[in-house]
């Protein structure tokens, strides 16, 4: 079982891929769900989301983005120590195999869900990288 | 760059029935996502001289070595609307406005990623494109490429929609 009370934030620049995801993460019983739409807007929802009492568990985070992408934004988000706790998942309709190592290995993202996907197979992403940021936490 | 000078040049392609199998299921599996029924294939075309008609339109260049091309997705705006209602829920979709523009052009991202990620598993090198869209009622796109260079499939979704997908694309040396 998720614990759904987690905080969590979705961003991408196209709204219907916001609008899709935030239906699935509903489905799955997720209420604290954020939106921005490029990178800029979302390290600034993450740094106040730190700043605040309830920082975001998760970001969903799309690659291709106008101002900053997402692999610039994973970057800025893991050089930086107070943000370090958060958990991001790549939501991309690119599956590009090198695209994929190089977010997860070199940037740091937890896991990486392809475009069109089910909410079964995003709650179960969902469900690993929580319970692993559970199990780091300890 | 010694990579990519070590890298195979990709194999030869044609707009045959192995490229049309992997177009249907790249829009077939992008309008499912949306929460629709998969949608039917009612007819490919070859030949030029067809002309597909539509209101809102998602174009985006493909390009490999020694290959470049367009792909459009052409919607009529009653269609557009039906598709989106699925995921909007409560809203009214009733012109083309940023939300239409911003469906329309996700849903040709997510259909090139699908085509590119089938054709590139067969050792094609199609790269990332940004999708474009083009309002207007009742408009149409034309290729100028020759019959065999071109492709257009329409299909048809349920309560009686229609999708247009178009793929031209030439060899250059």
């Amino acid at each position: 079982m998720i614990d759904t009370s987690n905080r969590v934030l979705i961003v991408d620049d196209f709204e219907l891929a916001r609008v899709m995801l935030r239906e699935c993460l509903t489905k799955i019983g997720f209420s604290a769900i954020d939106e921005a739409f490029d990178g800029v807007d979302g390290l600034e929802k993450i740094r106040a989301s730190v700043e605040s009492s309830f920082p975001y568990s998760v970001v969903f985070l799309d690659l291709n983005m106008p101002k900053m992408d997402g692999m610039e934004l994973l970057a800025t988000c893991r050089a930086d120590p107070a943000l370090g706790a958060i958990a991001f998942i790549i939501v991309s309709a690119e599956d590009e195999k090198d695209m994929i190592a190089t977010a997860l290995i070199q940037y740091g993202a937890r896991d990486y869900v392809v475009k069109p996907f089910s909410v079964p197979t995003l709650q179960r992403k969902i469900e690993k990288v929580i319970r692993a940021r559970h199990g780091q936490s300890k | 760059m010694a990579s990519q000078n070590n890298r195979k040049s990709p194999p030869q392609l044609e707009l045959n029935d192995h490229f049309t199998d992997a177009a249907i299921k790249s829009v077939q599996n992008a309008i499912q996502g949306l929460g629709n029924s998969v949608p039917v294939v009612q007819e490919i075309r070859r030949h030029k001289g067809y002309e597909v008609r539509g209101d809102i339109s998602g174009v985006l260049g493909m390009i490999q070595q020694g290959i470049e091309g367009t792909m459009v997705l052409t919607f009529p705006k009653e269609t557009i609307f039906r598709l989106l209602k699925k995921v909007y829920k409560d809203r009214e979709f009733t012109e083309l406005d940023n939300s239409t523009k911003q469906g329309v052009g996700e849903l040709t991202n997510v259909v090139y990623c699908r085509l590119k990620s089938q054709l590139n598993s067969r050792g094609h090198q199609f790269k990332m494109s940004i999708p474009s869209v083009i309002l207007g009622v009742d408009h149409s796109i034309a290729n100028l490429l020759q019959e065999d260079e071109s492709i257009a499939i329409q299909f048809s979704t349920e309560e009686g929609g229609t999708i247009f997908l178009q793929i031209a694309l030439r060899g250059r040396p």
